[in-house]
């Protein structure tokens, strides 16, 4: 039977997720400027993939369509870099450039919005849920 | 923890009429507040460990224990409930003019 209590699972799978994502925001705003990595060549911008996974696969019809978010991948989003004249830059190539990741600030400013308001719909759902709890207790009252 | 409040209901709809009967054979309404009681405790535990976690720095699961703690408040309030139908019911009984 879908608990009122499963909601606050899907939901922290909402949080979780969301989390993960400002993780990988993090990251690619740090590393904008990055020319070196373990695996050689510039940073490569990373791009979490999220996945639908029903938190009751084998019970009724409306349970397994109630499904919690899970971060499956972390994948490289696989831009080509963007190659800037440099001579002077270490990292610069023979015929003088350097190879930097092809982040735009801005549009991980505006994936660090939309994380920050999804993980905020999240806790309203929380919270939602934690009301209608209260208000089925108070019926005995 | 999700079960423990199951279980609570189960005890508050299924009380009043079994144990009624076996109060003479004593610990009707001890026993189903005793696994109320139980049910609420390991919910209580669980956020404990969580907020534990986070309070050492091994955690930052920060949402999962307010979630937690949430999780075990409303299992409180509704052993709370249960206690309150229990003790009505005994109150009930006693009252009974006889």
């Amino acid at each position: 039977m879908a608990d009122l209590l499963d909601t606050f699972q899907v939901a922290a799978s909402g949080l979780a997720a969301e989390r993960l994502r400002l993780h990988t925001i993090a990251s690619n705003m740090a590393n904008a400027r990055t020319t070196r990595t373990a695996e050689g060549g510039p940073y490569q911008r990373q791009v979490p993939i999220f996945e639908a996974q029903s938190i009751d696969p084998f019970g009724a019809e409306l349970d397994r369509a109630a499904s919690q978010v899970i971060v499956t991948d972390l994948r490289s989003d696989g831009r080509p870099p963007v190659r800037v004249h440099d001579p002077t830059h270490p990292d610069a190539d023979v015929d003088g450039y350097v190879s930097y990741p092809d982040i735009n600030v801005l549009q991980e400013m505006v994936d660090l919005m939309t994380t920050t308001r999804t993980y905020e719909a999240n806790t309203s759902v929380v919270e939602a849920t934690r009301d209608m709890a209260m208000r089925a207790l108070d019926i005995g009252r | 923890m999700i079960r423990g409040v199951t279980g609570v209901g189960g005890v508050g709809s299924a009380a009043p009429l079994e144990r009624a009967g076996a109060l003479g054979g004593g610990g009707g309404f001890a026993e189903a507040f005793e696994s109320a009681v139980r049910a609420v405790d390991a919910s209580q535990a669980a956020a404990d460990d969580k907020l534990r976690g986070v309070a050492t720095g091994q955690s930052a699961d920060l949402h999962g224990t307010m979630i937690a703690l949430e999780e075990a408040n409303i299992a409180l309030r509704a052993m709370g409930s249960v206690r309150d139908k229990l003790v009505e019911g005994w109150q009930t009984v006693w009252n009974m003019p006889v």
